[in-house]
């Protein structure tokens, strides 16, 4: 049904209630008899004798529609099946709106980020390089190292970024103090010296208010930067451990690839010669018989038969709970409007508030490769390989 | 992630709560441009189906989705005619209390509303991110509704005022800032609240304040039921020809049974004759529920 719109007849034939089973008199006829005791003859006496039984009868549907206490209709369990449904347009993901994220990151959030060859030293990458401008006018921001060491003011656009060596190490805490006309915003996160690389807990830090005016009471004073349109949203409840905990094939049809072992020679298709690329064996034919052809191209073994399929067979690579972790996208949502939220779902065509046609056409080359899906959070966290760190 | 727009058509979730019927009564299709409407009860009359062993699922507490029985009450289906059901997402008519912009981050426009100026059965909507794809339609001072004229709900929080001194004047602002706990003040985010790229000073209107709305949830495309109660039908017209029919002789009352024999239609037959006996008419009238029950099929053919 391309058009919501339902057609829908109540006639006799749909209703078996319309045939009603009503007791009936027929015909009569009379019994003539005598009453008495066995000896004499009381009287002699007649009766007329009626037929009766039951018999199913139609009753007019006007009459059976109204034939119901106050008018009302004797149909009183008619229902008819209908269908709801929606049309479901995904314009992809968007943040639920621009200031959730500015609210987050961009008024009072900041980044930190160390490596492992410098790891006494930090830098601060403030969130808000966007709109920092017009924050500008009404706050002033400063970072306090943790470490002692005077605060410092941030209060230009470029750099976007700062940096501190610690001397020692230990457990610091970084703090961005956001002050404003209505009140006093700091974010604090928790830093080890030196950097390892391990995760860090509650890495969006934890936001303190102080008020200067204003009533507060149903705001509280500090809170973790959890959103709240999430129930759950450590990483752990977002992955799955139901894991194959040994390597499994995989396999399917593709096409020949056999030409790529070509050599050159008399024999152009040499049994266990292996052809070499770049220094690494690249491929190996294994197998030339009447019924199929077997090689190797990249440890992925191909069988080729007569009637020109080809099947490819390779092992995975075992993916366990052991190979993997989880760690949380550091790149900025918002730069994307990407955000874990609901998506709304509606036909209707939703709008971003900068879209021009330039922006969907840099929007399209944005992300062309699994690189891209993955640098631009594809999902809300990155597998990692943990034998690559 | 998508880039670009992907949909499809799935079968809607909805409550009843969240479904609004219009009920419109026609006897004949040549009228029908008296419309009597009524508005009907949903959650008294609409029903989901849940899923059961067979269908899979949680049985009996998981919606199936998307098909729902609707009763069609007797005090109103009650005669023969047309009736047209307009089955819409439910209409929360309200106003807007305030357009304001959040304290901490100023380019953020919303709509604030009071809660107190939401009808009762709807305040359960009001929550944070209750309202997310929600569409707001604008009302006119006069209650016409401005056409073809709609934002979207991004994102709803309880938010709480916030008097804040403009710089160089001595006046103060009002402007809001969420809050985690329950208040009765709402701001809503609507798309789109910011200018288009390519013409920067031209401000999306997304209402002003004291201006009446209606919202409404985008949870199922609105349809139509057009129900007609008929008389007859090609069932009972074949009954009328090919049912089996007797004609008392003695009394000219004229049955026609159905398949079953169960008594269809009975007729009287007569003439109708001048003084000079000459035959005028014959008529075949309808008993209506006048049925003589002595014309029991079974009676007559044993």
């Amino acid at each position: 049904m391309d058009e919501d719109k339902y057609y829908i007849k109540i006639s006799p034939e749909n209703i078996l209630g319309d045939l009603l089973s009503k007791p009936y008199t027929g015909y009569s006829y009379v019994i003539t008899g005598i009453t008495g005791s066995c000896c004499y003859v009381s009287s002699i006496s007649s009766s007329t004798v009626y037929v009766t039984g039951m018999t199913g009868v139609y009753s007019s549907m006007t009459s059976l529609l109204s034939g119901g206490t106050n008018g009302s209709s004797l149909f009183t369990g008619l229902t008819i099946s209908i269908l709801f449904r929606e049309n479901a347009v995904d314009i992809g993901y968007y943040s639920v709106f621009d200031g959730a994220i500015l609210q987050a990151d961009v008024v009072k959030n900041f980044l930190f980020s160390a490596t492992t060859t410098l790891p006494y030293r930090y830098y601060f990458y403030n969130t808000s390089e966007r709109d920092l401008r017009n924050f500008l006018q009404l706050s002033s921001y400063s970072v306090d190292w943790g470490d002692g060491t005077p605060g410092q003011n941030l209060t230009t656009l470029s750099p976007n970024y700062l940096s501190h060596d610690y001397v020692t190490a230990g457990e610091y805490r970084i703090t961005l103090t956001q002050t404003t006309p209505w009140g006093v915003n700091t974010v604090k996160k928790d830093v080890v010296v030196p950097f390892t690389g391990t995760t860090i807990p509650n890495p969006r830090g934890t936001a303190y208010f102080t008020s200067n005016v204003g009533s507060w009471s149903a705001t509280p004073i500090s809170y973790d930067f959890i959103f709240s349109g999430d129930s759950d949203n450590r990483i752990s409840s977002q992955t799955s451990n139901n894991y194959v905990s040994v390597p499994f094939l995989i396999s399917g049809y593709t096409s020949s690839r056999l030409n790529e072992l070509r050599q050159y020679g008399v024999v152009q298709f040499p049994l266990y010669v292996p052809v070499v690329q770049n220094g690494q064996v690249y491929g190996v034919i294994t197998a030339i018989t009447p019924t199929y052809t077997g090689y190797t191209i990249e440890d992925i073994q191909y069988l080729d038969f007569p009637d020109k399929t080809t099947i490819y067979i390779v092992g995975s690579s075992g993916l366990t709970s052991n190979w993997m972790v989880q760690s949380a996208m550091t790149k900025n949502e918002y730069l994307m409007n990407i955000v874990g939220d609901a998506e709304i779902q509606s036909d209707i065509f939703i709008e971003r508030g900068k879209n021009s046609a330039l922006e969907r056409i840099e929007r399209l080359g944005e992300v062309d490769n699994i690189g891209d899906l993955e640098n631009y959070g594809y999902g809300f966290f990155n597998f990692v390989d943990q034998n690559n760190f | 992630m998508a880039i670009g727009t992907y949909g499809n058509i799935r079968p809607s979730d909805v409550s009843p709560e969240d479904v609004e019927i219009i009920l419109n009564y026609t006897p004949s299709r040549d009228v029908t441009d008296n419309f009597t409407l009524k508005k009907l009860n949903a959650s008294n009359i609409l029903r989901p189906y849940y899923n059961n062993s067979s269908t899979g699922g949680n049985a009996n507490i998981e919606i199936l989705g998307g098909l729902y029985n609707l009763k069609l009450p007797a005090n109103e289906f009650n005669a023969l005619g047309i009736y047209t059901l307009y089955i819409r997402p439910a209409q929360i008519r309200t106003e807007i209390t305030d357009c304001g912009v959040l304290s901490a981050l100023p380019n953020v426009k919303g709509l604030v509303i009071n809660l107190d100026n939401v009808p009762s059965q709807y305040r359960n909507k009001f929550v944070s991110q209750g309202l997310v794809g929600f569409r707001i339609e604008y009302l006119n001072d006069d209650g016409t509704k401005i056409p073809n004229f709609f934002r979207i709900i991004t994102s709803n929080f309880f938010c709480e005022p916030v008097t804040q001194n403009l710089t160089n004047t001595a006046q103060k602002a009002i402007r809001y800032r969420y809050v985690d706990g329950v208040t009765n003040l709402m701001f809503c985010t609507v798309t789109p609240s910011s200018s288009p790229t390519n013409k920067p000073n031209a401000t999306p209107f997304i209402g002003q304040p004291a201006q009446n709305i209606i919202i409404t949830n985008t949870f199922f495309n609105p349809i139509t039921i057009d129900i007609e109660i008929v008389d007859q039908d090609i069932s009972t017209l074949a009954i009328a020809l090919y049912g089996n029919q007797t004609k008392s002789i003695d009394d000219g009352i004229y049955t026609i049974y159905d398949s079953a024999n169960n008594i269809y239609k009975q007729y009287n037959l007569y003439e109708i004759r001048d003084q000079f006996n000459k035959l005028l008419y014959e008529v075949r009238q309808d008993r209506l529920d006048n049925i003589d029950f002595s014309k029991n099929f079974t009676n007559i053919t044993q």
